[in-house]
């Protein structure tokens, strides 16, 4: 019986390994598997993962910048029952992605500053500017940048905590946004 | 076992619906026991993150009406070691609870939920019970290991409420007490809505309210219900109350209610219409209608609510609806906006041009000023 609980335990530990560490972010950063290329800044990290890119500098609660691709087929949003369709303007795009963000239970006091249209790649987009208290009741501000082509949603975000952190790279995050480039507009 | 519970409850109620006021006092804070004083101490920390959350729902006349509701339920001269009030939170999800000073939360989509200000004493009378009786301080004593169940509270507190509510709330707003101390704060809190002429008949309703709720959000039970007895056992409670020879009449004050709280329902159908929870969106907006049948604002979320839904026949009523706001209320800019939404997507690039105009004209600073602007250039 021992045996088999000590058998258990490891195999749990083994669960808890990290699968991929934090690497140090290349100059061009290109993820084949979501399609897109990007350039980071000196001295930032980058996780492992394939299915999207998230980099910061000190530390995922300070700053972080996240690139996605989601299959809207797959329904991405999963705080509102609202679902994409690919017919969508991008300014209804923009709200319901925001309505998905007010609903996140973790998240209170949303506040929108921004809503403008952009375009990303020759694509319309969106830019929203938001704050909002994360479950630790701190502060943050995101600036959420996507766009909808088919059945495909790009998502670029960047967030940090609104004193001090945001401004500090805001403009860092412009100039990883301005260097973004889809590379495969057909990702399957 | 539980129906010995019952009716020796029952039997204590009965005595002090006939004899008059008999609430137990709470000591005053300065003679807390240590263990009291501790999880009082965490309640006011807990409380002043929910005060800082921007949750709370400020609405002066609406909190007024609450905490006269409540008063209703007391003695005339309070209950002493606790101050009863009630704070709205904004939020969708079907949740009230009481911490240990009397403070009793609820969530602004119950209170649009309820069709009556006796339901709403069913569930003042239930919260601040708990809070009279102590039951906070008497579920951390029957625990075995204190320290792992303040821990595993604050957890799962964590977890639901946006990290909002530490162990005390959480005991309050999720996992609930036992189902003893939930069946007293049942049965007590029938007393007090009795003794203050409200309807008992309306705590059976009030149940069947949230229960047709947890079922529509596929819950197994609503977080108000959460290791509370059982839904079904708890409106079998108020059956048997209703059996013990109480009277079974009494005020609901239905009119004054839909009045007081009509600004909550318009808000909580916004809440629910962004969460794409259509038809609780549209049962929240009309029923605002119902109570506000010349407020354009009724018929603009109804529009929407329709156009977002986008099934078929949806259009013409959203279309329906828009046309009812303008008509009554030529200003309003949301509802030219969304006809124009709505011409553009079906390619009516006339009508489309028309609205936006009338959308802009009327609403210069529209925070999607652009989108419209950038519409119209590509309408040229």
């Amino acid at each position: 019986m021992k045996k088999l609980i000590l058998l258990a335990a490891l195999i749990s530990l083994a669960g808890c390994a990290p699968q991929k560490p934090w690497i140090k972010a290349e100059k061009l950063y290109t993820n084949e598997t979501q399609g897109f290329a990007v350039e980071l800044p000196d001295n930032w990290m980058r996780s492992g993962k394939d299915d999207f890119l998230i980099a910061t500098r000190d530390g995922f609660p300070l700053q972080t910048i996240y690139i996605r691709r989601f299959d809207i087929r797959e329904n991405p949003l999963k705080n509102t029952k609202k679902t994409l369709k690919r017919d969508m303007l991008p300014h209804e795009v923009a709200e319901i992605i925001l309505d998905d963000i007010i609903s996140t239970s973790s998240l209170t006091d949303v506040k929108t500053e921004e809503n403008v249209p952009i375009a990303i790649g020759g694509v319309p987009g969106f830019r929203l500017v938001y704050t909002f208290k994360n479950s630790s009741g701190l502060k943050m501000k995101a600036v959420l940048c996507g766009r909808l082509k088919d059945d495909w949603l790009l998502v670029v975000r960047y967030s940090a905590p609104q004193r001090h952190y945001f401004d500090m790279d805001a403009a860092t995050f412009e100039d990883v946004f301005r260097s973004l480039k889809v590379t495969n507009e057909q990702k399957q | 076992m539980k129906n010995l519970v019952v009716i020796a409850f029952l039997s204590a109620i009965l005595a002090v619906c006939s004899a008059g006021s008999a609430f137990p006092a709470s000591p005053p804070v300065s003679s807390l026991d240590q263990d009291e004083k501790m999880l009082w101490s965490r309640a006011e920390d807990e409380q002043k993150k929910i005060a800082r959350s921007g949750l709370i729902y400020e609405d002066e006349k609406v909190t007024a009406y609450l905490n006269s509701v409540l008063t209703k339920l007391l003695p005339e001269d309070g209950v002493s070691g606790i101050k009863p009030k009630v704070i709205v939170l904004r939020s969708r999800h079907m949740n009230a609870f009481a911490f240990p000073d009397g403070t009793i939360y609820i969530h602004s989509c119950m209170l649009a939920l309820m069709d009556n200000e006796a339901q709403l004493a069913v569930l003042l009378g239930h919260e601040i019970t708990h809070s009279i009786n102590r039951h906070a301080v008497k579920e951390y004593r029957n625990m075995k290991s204190k320290t792992s169940f303040l821990a595993s509270l604050t957890v799962v507190g964590a977890w639901v409420g946006a990290g909002l509510f530490g162990a005390v709330g959480t005991l309050a707003a999720v996992t609930g007490y036992s189902r003893e101390l939930e069946t007293e704060a049942d049965m007590e809190g029938l007393g007090m809505i009795v003794r203050a002429g409200y309807d008992p008949r309306e705590s059976v309703a009030f149940f069947s309210l949230m229960e047709a709720e947890a079922k529509e959000e596929n819950l197994k039970e609503s977080f108000f219900f959460g290791s509370h007895p059982r839904m079904q056992e708890r409106k079998e409670n108020c059956e048997a109350f209703l059996k013990s020879g109480v009277k079974n009449s009494g005020s609901v004050n239905r009119e004054v209610f839909a009045e007081a709280i009509r600004d909550v329902v318009l808000d909580s159908a916004w809440l629910e219409l962004k969460a794409g929870r259509f038809k609780a969106a549209r049962a929240m907006a009309e029923k605002y209608r119902d109570a506000r049948s010349a407020d354009p604002k009724a018929y603009y979320v109804l529009g929407e609510i329709f156009r977002q839904r986008a099934e078929k026949g949806d259009a013409e009523t959203a279309k329906e609806n828009y046309m009812t706001a303008i008509s009554l209320d030529e200003s309003c800019g949301e509802a030219y906006r969304a006809l124009g939404l709505m011409s553009l997507k079906l390619k009516e690039n006339e009508n489309a041009r028309r609205y936006f105009g009338e959308y802009l004209a009327r609403s210069p600073n529209a925070k999607d000023r652009a989108y419209i602007e950038q519409y119209l250039k590509d309408l040229k």
